[in-house]
């Protein structure tokens, strides 16, 4: 065809005038200027990765990690989002550097592989965030009947939930029906199937302020939305812990263990980066902090960037420990 | 018309009673008595499969991820090939994005515009240059550049290598054999059971979400290019030979030439299919569109995830819309130079301005307007309207849903389950014998038993009869609406023309997207919201196949049938529908096809079964699992395809590309079909509706 060489020769004319570089926008800010004191270790010039799971949570603790690494240390830090299930194979392969909320009620198989195997991910610590697994139903079920508060409340008044509890997906941390059978209460499990279906099956019942007792937990932002109340469940004990860990579950009968969150960072990145290996190593808030953060985007409708940069702002003496000396 | 002799039974509701002898009742009685009888023994047996028959297949793979683990730094596969692959298309990519990027908003606006214009005539060039400022007025400008960016570089790997290998498959019978179950499993094996292993070999990102989408979007090159090459005719293609063409000059002065037509529509095919695979690419880390929808959906903003879905829509339709009409004027123009307002314009003349028009859209955007993105000022989110809508009709809508979930479970889903878990797994083989042989022939009744054997084999019984309830009943509520919506819109234009946006829009937005408004109308926990995503996703088929085959029946038929005095109803009972019993047979076997599809996503939505089962292989990282779960949906899906398929029994051209494909745009087999054989049959043109 003829007017191949014609088209051909347009391609190159507009690719070439757009690849002369970034527009420089009216008002852009030149990136990367630190302007952080100069006692504080700079991050080299490679950017660094933090892997962000879809949930506020994971997504509070980059941007605060990347707005003190980025103003503090001259870093460049990019987030890069992803399921939680592809998270270890990207450290391990270093796509990834770091992600910052792993629950290891969920990544057991993870940790035993690839931090403990020493297959090129390492234990970045504890974030100090704990996480809660329980189950809950919202503050209007237990004003109305106060006795469902706890367990022992509960057993015999089943039929205020209709005798129904609403487990979530079944790939999580779930002994739901071994505590139910345990104690010997009186419900039925169904499997929403997912974390949004769960959530869809609360909006619902919270709109039609109809009760609902359900497996979830904290941190999560629906805890700021709707108000919930956990079930007291007997104490988590030795006992559990071995039916756990050793008998898949049987004979399971108490609360679920908490979950101590901590980081995983790449193996790679002490030697990429010791400064930043550092930071992400010494990070460590509470729940309170990173609560406080999530409601402000959940509920109060702030960017992330916004939320962590007031977070930042106001709390300079909680972080300012974690930035390693020159 | 061979097929009007052929009517089947089915088809005709009882007749008059002048011709008794032709009554279908007592032999039907005969079978449904036979069926009935074969249940109920059935029931005096062990329910499901024998675990001693049980093979361990998924156990051979489950070493893989500890090998990759293991080897990953060290092994030359990663080291030599996997790792520099993936850094060169992690690389192209980007800088794909970053291009586009800096062309600015205002000149991609201009140059899609130029581009669609020159190739597809002006009206395309409009709705391409309104398509891509609807992604920056829905405010996902950087997610939709991205996006673009991967399918774009997915089709042409897709047709760099489907188009070579459709020709092969075309000049050699044994070859397209030999490729057949490779592209039926490609499309439906859902994309869930091979993400893990991609992401331990390719990593994250754009390398394997390019993986997984030329996976899906190969098939319909290869089966299109084959297609058009194999339907040159015979005569056409000894008269080359004969003239001394070497076998060489026969390809590419006759069969590419020839083959074109299919050609395109497999580009456009590609194309679609690549865009289904969005959400997928997303959850193995890729940028783009995907990735917010997923992310809206975990926080529960249906509003959000339909705006990017929208995004998602819109990509769609101006591709498909463009590369349609393409083709089209390819076709027709051939040596005709284009008019405007009276003039003839040289096709030179048109490249130079359009050329012209996007450097100075890239000019203006880079040194008078200086943006690369899409102003904040001039973007209008829908989600927030949707989500008004999704709050009234969960408010005003919620009992009825409610109340119909809870029929719909009583009364169909759960008595199927439970009679399909409760027989012993022969019977269920000799049902799906039985049906082979009645449409086939004894070929078809061994190869559908050995399937559903082998899908006990597999250990996937239970699994598999679950999901198998939830698609049949799907596929009925599918069908009782989409006939007769599709006779509603085969009778009037203006029924036809409305509809049609909206059918598009439900084949293109990804079902991820109104899986949770399902939910939150429907009971959770139970498999309903998924038979109800389902039967959105697959009415349009129906719908559209059912219409298409009776605006096909010749208008000659139907005068004579008027002729004779037959009213309405008759002319639709008696000769319409039966004649286009073929095309809607197919929109049944499209039905099926897709239906499972959204049943195996329906699985993350309490759906259970399979899809499900998929899942948990996947955040579990259990490789076997996967395998196991992507082959028994493989099963089924051949079962339940080549016996629809062969109950439609439409011509070998028409069923060769369309076999198992997940998600595609039918209306365009009059397409394939003109290029086929209207030229020489009857007054239906191979434009069909475009």
């Amino acid at each position: 065809m003829k007017h191949a060489r014609w088209v051909a020769l347009a391609a190159v004319l507009v690719l070439g005038l757009a690849a002369c570089g970034d527009v420089q926008e009216e008002g852009a800010e030149p990136t990367g200027a630190g302007g952080g004191a100069t006692d504080v270790a700079q991050c080299g010039s490679e950017p660094i990765r933090l892997a962000v799971n879809p949930w506020t949570g994971a997504a509070v603790n980059a941007w605060v990690a990347k707005t003190i690494m980025e103003q503090e240390m001259g870093c460049t830090v990019e987030l890069v989002d992803m399921d939680e299930f592809a998270q270890f194979p990207a450290l391990a392969a270093g796509d990834v550097d770091a992600t910052l909320e792993v629950w290891p009620s969920g990544h057991a198989k993870d940790y035993k592989q690839y931090i403990e195997g020493g297959k090129g991910v390492i234990d970045g610590g504890e974030l100090g965030v704990v996480g809660n697994i329980g189950w809950f139903t919202p503050t209007y079920v237990v004003e109305e009947h106060p006795e469902v508060a706890s367990w022992e409340g509960l057993k015999g008044n089943e039929d205020v939930f209709d005798n129904k509890f609403l487990g979530a997906d079944p790939t999580f941390t779930i002994y739901d029906e071994e505590i139910i059978e345990n104690l010997g209460l009186d419900l039925e499990v169904t499997y929403s199937g997912s974390e949004a279906a769960s959530l869809a099956a609360l909006d619902k019942a919270y709109e039609a302020r109809e009760p609902i007792l359900m497996y979830f937990w904290s941190p999560h932002w629906a805890q700021a939305k709707y108000d919930l109340t956990e079930v007291q469940l007997p104490e988590y004990d030795e006992q559990c812990a071995e039916a756990a860990a050793t008998k898949d579950g049987e004979g399971y009968d108490c609360d679920y263990a908490p979950d101590v969150l901590y980081k995983a960072f790449s193996d790679q990145l002490e030697t990429k980066d010791p400064a930043a290996f550092a930071f992400l190593s010494n990070m460590r808030y509470t729940n309170e902090d990173q609560n406080e953060i999530a409601l402000a985007v959940d509920d109060g409708g702030q960017s992330l960037e916004e939320a962590a940069q007031a977070w930042v702002d106001a709390n300079r003496d909680v972080w300012e420990a974690w930035l390693p000396k020159a | 018309m061979a097929v009007a002799e052929r009517v089947a039974p089915a088809a005709t509701a009882p007749p008059p009673a002048a011709v008794p002898e032709r009554s279908p009742w007592p032999r039907r009685f005969v079978w449904v008595a036979g069926i009935a009888a074969l249940l109920v023994v059935g029931l005096r047996f062990a329910p499901g499969f024998p675990d001693r028959f049980v093979l361990g297949v998924g156990s051979v793979f489950d070493g893989i991820d500890t090998w990759v683990i293991d080897n990953q730094r060290t092994h030359w596969l990663f080291t030599g090939l996997l790792n520099p692959l993936k850094d060169a298309i992690q690389a192209t990519v980007d800088g794909l994005v970053t291009l586009l990027s800096r062309m600015t908003w205002v000149g991609l606006v201009t140059t899609a515009g130029a581009l669609a214009g020159l190739v597809a005539g002006w009206r395309m060039g409009l709705l391409a240059a309104a398509g891509v400022a609807s992604f920056g007025v829905l405010g996902v400008w950087e997610r939709s550049l991205q996006t673009f960016a991967l399918v774009a570089i997915s089709v042409v790997i897709s047709l760099a290598i489907g188009v070579p290998l459709g020709i092969w498959a075309g000049r050699r019978a044994g070859v397209d054999r030999a490729l057949r179950p490779f592209l039926d499993a490609m499309q439906t094996i859902p994309a869930y059971s091979y993400l893990l292993p991609f992401v331990l070999f390719l990593g994250t990102g754009y390398p394997p979400a390019l993986a997984a989408t030329v996976v899906f979007a190969l098939p319909p090159a290869v089966r299109l290019t084959a297609l058009g090459v194999r339907s040159v005719p015979a005569t056409t293609l000894e008269v080359a030979t004969s003239f001394g063409s070497t076998s060489r000059q026969v390809l590419r002065k006759v069969q590419l030439p020839m083959a074109t037509p299919s050609i395109m529509l497999g580009v456009n095919q590609t194309i679609m299919m690549a865009l289904g695979m969005v959400v997928i690419a997303a959850v193995v880390a890729a940028e783009g569109l995907g990735r917010e929808v997923l992310d809206a959906l975990k926080l529960l903003r249906v509003g959000a995830a339909f705006n990017a879905g929208l995004a998602i829509v819109i990509m769609a339709i101006v591709l498909d819309r463009v590369t349609t009409a393409w083709s089209c004027r390819e076709r027709e123009r051939r040596g005709r130079a284009t008019r405007i307002a009276g003039r003839t314009v040289s096709r030179r003349a048109l490249v130079v301005a359009a050329v012209a028009a996007s450097a100075i859209g890239v000019l203006v955007g880079r040194e008078v307007i200086r943006q690369q993105e899409w102003p904040e000022s001039l973007t209008f989110s829908v989600a927030a309207p949707v989500d008004a809508i999704v709050e009234w009709s969960q408010r005003n809508l919620g009992d009825a849903a409610e109340a119909i979930g809870a029929a719909l479970t009583a009364g169909l889903l759960d008595p199927l389950r439970t009679l399909l878990t409760r027989e012993p797994w022969w019977v269920i083989a000799a049902l799906a014998a039985l049906a082979g042989w009645k449409v086939k022939g004894p070929r078809l009744a061994v190869f559908s038993f050995v399937c559903v054997f082998l899908l006990g084999a597999l250990g996937t019984w239970n699994l598999s009869m679950h999901t198998l309830s939830i698609v049949l009943v799907a596929v009925v509520l599918s069908l009782v609406v989409a006939i007769p919506v599709g006779i509603l819109a085969s009778r009037s234009d203006a029924v036809d023309r409305a509809i049609k946006p909206l059918l598009d829009a439900m084949q293109t937005m990804p079902a991820f997207v109104y899986l949770v408004p399902v939910l939150l109308l429907f009971s959770i926990g139970t498999p309903v919201p998924a038979v109800i995503a389902s039967v959105v996703y697959a009415l349009p088929v129906g719908i559209r196949l059912t219409n298409l085959g009776i605006r096909q029946v010749p208008a000659t038929i139907v005068e004579a049938a008027e002729a004779y005095g037959a009213t309405s109803t008759q002319r639709l009972r008696k000769v319409e529908l039966p004649l286009a019993r073929p095309s809607i047979l197919l929109g049944v076997n499209q039905t099926i096809m897709m239906v499972l599809s959204v049943v195996i996503i329906g699985g993350m939505i309490g759906a259970g079964g399979l899809g499900f089962e998929a899942l948990v292989a996947l955040s579990k990282k259990r490789i076997g699992q996967g395998v196991v779960v992507g082959l028994s949906i493989l099963l089924l899906a051949i079962v339940l395809d080549r016996i629809t398929q062969a109950m439609g029994s439409a011509p070998r051209s028409l069923r060769g590309p369309v076999g198992l494909s997940g998600m595609g745009r039918w209306p365009k087999l009059r397409a394939i079909r003109g290029s086929v054989s209207s030229e020489r049959t009857d007054g239906t043109n191979g434009k069909g509706e475009a």
